[in-house]
């Protein structure tokens, strides 16, 4: 899989797609990580071949897809997609779903062909079920499992999870990346959990209003986010305005060590200053410290704080769950040694 | 006419069926495969043409069809259809609303049975019912008979013109106006009229001041329904002499070489036919009725009706025997009685002749309506909606007026057509193809687009998705409606009248000229089969779904299609 430029005006003149770009590598796994409505799954469709492009092109293993003037139907793209919604044929057992795809492999290999797919995916028991007969995981997999079968040269899969419930979830997700790797096959995971986003991809594509805001892998997209909307996507984030002075940022909240952003930042300099809950502290404030705790959520392992800050805005910080901090204490924020805060240059007058 | 399954579904509360109308997802509009497109085309073509060619012949008669027009006993026939409209919609309307509301809202004795009994009218024929009117309380019918023994009555006033007709369209269309007020009746929010018994009104003041004003659009849309349907109605209004303008159109056509009067006539049938369908939309009311929570609907407390319960059963039960039970009776005995006089013939050739036709009308309607339904759902656009009204131009004109285009065209294009069965079976394709294609539309808006596109992705084209995945998902639909267009064949008469080749007789021809010459116990057998094959599915449909509707409140959801 080569290269994506595509464009693509939606409904009402606004981008469904704006000029994005995205390149997966052969065998890779990317998930896109995205707020709804910020195009992902147009993304996948453009990919599958379910919408056109107006300009720009996609390219799978070197071969164009989709473009302006080009459009491949989806049939011959050996792309395979799983729905959000698994789209299994219901007139159809198990197994029958599975071979769907295998239109060219005569009756007798059939079965063969399929089976180590059958048992990657723990289905070898299932074949003659109908759909409405299996669970929701049992769905997803038959839903991967009918998509593998074809030897797609990439896989798409769309919100995967999201019909699932929790715990479902995330052994699903070690599941699903130890099939797809183990097939060697391309896919291009969309959701909009940020931990789904993050656990399962080699690389992460952050996306929003129609654009890939950053990609990389998942631990350089957390610890350096490209953009503060970046940020926010990754994890809780509260954001304050703040000062460059010397190696320190000033704030309301306090002074902090900072990560310098990559055009780096001058003293003096104005910039947004991104503060992750769990990435801050506090210990008792000295009696004029005008910093209080505002509220107190317990949520097992950590609790959360609001100290509100002397404007009235409040920043969330977590903290191990030890004797609880009264609501009203003066508090002192602080950043720990080695968690520098992220700054950016401020967003001209908002 | 518009005996939809859906109709039945929504009307027993089970209208919870999972829908997908448009790709949920997609930016653009996907394009539909070129043969679909020109197969979609050329339905449409014919099944407008006919009408078209109507139109213009007409127009083209100039001064003898406008001098037509314009005598006086033209202007008598607008007025009788107009006054047998108005009748019959109000008298369906002053039954249905209540029957609507004692099956829903109040402790009515044997409620379920009610609904079925109640909805059962729909299938019998019309000239079935006013036969049965006219034998049995005829100036010389069974009701005379009866009084003559005990009280030496020996005339009764004549059932024929408005009275008659009037009572038996009434007694057969008020069921429209029962399905559609009932089906908003539960899915009306409780919680509205719970506030006004909050706010101190009783429950007879609540009736009348928030619930009646919230079923006005469903009473309007059943009004609709009886509307057409007493204006395009042939069977009653012949057998019963009320000059109507099918009546009048059909007399034209039999008495006259020159036809050119009973294309005007049609052409005036089809202006009040549209001038109603105008007259109701302009009467929209500006309110909202929505449900005003969301959520699903809460089972309303049912009002007791207290010492007035058997009243109403009773009220209930008079009105069932006297649309479903006696017809059937005065039927059983006619047969009876021809039996016992030795004269009675099973009618063969008529029942293989109604069985053929109405098989090849069901393949054929079915066959075309494929297309269209999928245009009309999977690839919705300005060509997919002008298709989907061309095609439902047979439920707003009458059997007569189709007919009669079709001879026309026949005569002057399709000489070697005329006068075949061909002919006749595509007049009843241009007549049922939306139920047809209704109720296929309804099953595929059950399949998750997404379904086709997996198998899109997994490597199979357009054409072969809709075959290998579409077709076997929907094939229940089209079922359903290839048995509606089937049921509604053999109860069809103008059309067959007009377009059956010399000397060609189906039950409902053989029932019509027995019954127009008062031959009861002829007309007798054939009608009995016509009722009860178009009624035992109907009943056991309805008794089926209304026990499932009971058992699992909210509708089920076919596995597999997520939603």
């Amino acid at each position: 899989m080569q290269g994506v430029t595509c464009r693509y005006p939606g409904r009402n003149g606004e981008a469904a797609l704006d000029a994005l770009d995205l390149l997966v590598r052969s065998g890779e796994f990317v998930s896109v990580l995205g707020q709804s409505g910020s195009g992902k799954t147009t993304m996948l469709r453009v990919i599958a071949g379910f919408e056109r492009v107006q300009a720009g092109e996609v390219q799978v293993s070197g071969r164009v897809v989709s473009s302006a003037t080009r459009h491949i139907p989806p049939e011959e793209r050996r792309v395979g997609l799983v729905f959000q919604d698994y789209a299994l044929f219901p007139h159809l057992t198990v197994e029958q779903n599975v071979l769907f795809g295998l239109k060219w492999v005569n009756q007798g290999e059939r079965s063969a062909a399929v089976r180590p797919i059958v048992e990657m995916t723990g289905l070898a028991g299932l074949a003659g079920r109908y759909v409405h007969e299996l669970s929701g995981g049992q769905q997803q997999r038959v839903a991967l499992a009918r998509s593998l079968a074809t030897r797609p040269v990439a896989l798409l899969l769309d919100e995967p999870f999201s019909n699932l419930d929790r715990q479902l979830r995330a052994s699903l997700r070690r599941e699903v990346r130890t099939i797809v790797k183990a097939s060697a096959t391309t896919a291009i995971l969309v959701t909009h959990d940020r931990e789904e986003a993050l656990a399962i991809a080699d690389r992460v594509a952050v996306m929003g209003r129609g654009k890939i805001l950053q990609i990389d892998t998942p631990e350089a997209i957390y610890s350096m986010p490209a953009t503060p909307e970046v940020a926010r996507m990754v994890g809780p984030t509260d954001t304050l305005p703040g000062t460059i002075a010397g190696n320190l940022v000033e704030t309301e909240a306090g002074r902090f060590r900072f990560r310098a952003p990559a055009g780096g930042v001058t003293d003096g300099q104005r910039v947004d200053v991104v503060l992750r809950a769990h990435e801050l502290e506090f210990g008792p404030g000295a009696d004029g410290s005008d910093m209080r705790v505002a509220y107190r959520e317990f949520r097992g392992e950590f609790t959360q704080y609001g100290i509100i800050l002397p404007s009235g805005v409040t920043v969330r910080v977590r903290r191990r769950s030890l004797a609880p901090v009264m609501d009203g204490t003066r508090v002192r924020i602080t950043a720990p040694f080695d968690r520098p805060v992220l700054v950016y240059p401020s967003s001209p007058a908002v | 006419m518009l005996f939809h399954r859906e109709n039945l579904r929504v009307a027993l509360g089970q209208f919870a069926l999972p829908q997908f109308r448009l790709r949920s997802r997609s930016v653009s509009r996907p394009r539909a495969p070129i043969a679909l497109t020109a197969t979609g085309l050329l339905i449409a073509i014919a099944v407008l043409l006919p009408i078209v060619y109507l139109v213009i012949r007409s127009v083209g008669a100039g001064e003898a069809a406008s001098e037509m027009l314009f005598r006086a006993r033209t202007g008598a026939i607008v007025v009788r259809s107009l006054v047998l409209v108005v009748v019959v919609t109000a008298g369906s309307v002053a039954i249905a609303v209540p029957l609507a509301w004692l099956t829903t809202r109040t402790d009515l004795p044997g409620r379920r049975w009610w609904v079925v009994a109640a909805v059962l009218p729909l299938v019998v024929p019309s000239y079935v019912a006013a036969m049965v009117a006219v034998a049995a309380l005829g100036p010389r019918g069974m009701l005379q008979g009866a009084l003559d023994r005990i009280f030496g009555i020996e005339r009764l006033p004549a059932i024929y013109g408005l009275p008659g007709a009037a009572l038996v369209l009434v007694l057969l269309s008020y069921p429209y106006v029962f399905v559609t007020v009932r089906a908003a009746l539960r899915r009306m929010d409780p919680a509205l009229d719970e506030a006004a018994r909050g706010l101190g009104y009783g429950p007879g003041r609540t009736s009348l001041k928030v619930t009646l004003p919230l079923l006005r659009p469903a009473i309007a849309a059943g009004a609709l329904l009886v509307a057409l349907y007493t204006l395009s109605d042939f069977g009653a209004v012949s057998l019963l002499g009320y000059e109507t303008f099918t009546w009048a159109i059909f007399i034209q056509y039999e008495t006259t070489f020159d036809r050119t009067a009973a294309s005007a006539l049609s052409l005036v049938l089809i202006a009040v036919a549209l001038g109603i369908l105008l007259l109701d939309s302009a009467t929209h009311a500006r309110g909202r009725y929505h449900r005003s929570t969301s959520g699903a609907v809460r089972p309303v407390s049912n009002l007791s009706l207290g010492r007035w319960r058997w009243p109403a059963a009773i009220g209930v039960g008079t009105l069932v025997t006297s649309a479903v039970i006696a017809p059937l009776g005065v039927l059983c005995f006619w047969v009876a009685r021809g039996a016992s006089a030795g004269g009675v013939e099973f009618p063969w050739p008529s029942a293989w002749n109604s069985l053929r036709v109405s098989l090849l009308a069901a393949a054929v309607s079915s066959a075309l309506a494929l297309p269209v339904a999928i245009l009309a759902v999977r690839f919705a656009g300005r060509f997919a909606a002008f298709l989907d009204r061309a095609t439902h131009m047979g439920f707003a004109l009458p059997g007569v007026v189709v007919a009669l285009a079709l001879v026309f065209f026949g005569v002057n294009f399709a000489a070697p057509l005329y006068q075949t069965i061909a002919l006749l079976v595509f007049a009843y394709t241009v007549l049922f193809l939306p139920a047809a294609s209704g109720a296929i539309k309804t099953s595929l808006l059950q399949v998750n687009p997404h379904v086709e596109e997996a198998a899109r992705s997994l490597g199979r084209s357009e054409v072969k998705t809709i075959l290998q995945v579409t077709l076997p998902l929907i094939t229940p639909g089209i079922l359903t409606g290839a048995a509606m267009v089937f049921l509604l064949t053999m109860k069809e008469l103008p059309a067959t009248l007009i377009l059956g080749p010399l000397g060609f007789k189906t039950l409902a021809t053989e029932v019509w000229s027995a019954a127009s010459e008062a031959f009861f116990a002829k007309a007798a057998l054939p009608a009995i089969m016509l009722v009860l094959a178009a009624g035992a599915p109907t009943a056991f449909l309805l008794l089926r779904e209304s026990r499932r509707a009971s058992d699992d409140g909210e509708g089920r959801s076919p596995g597999g299609n997520g939603a």
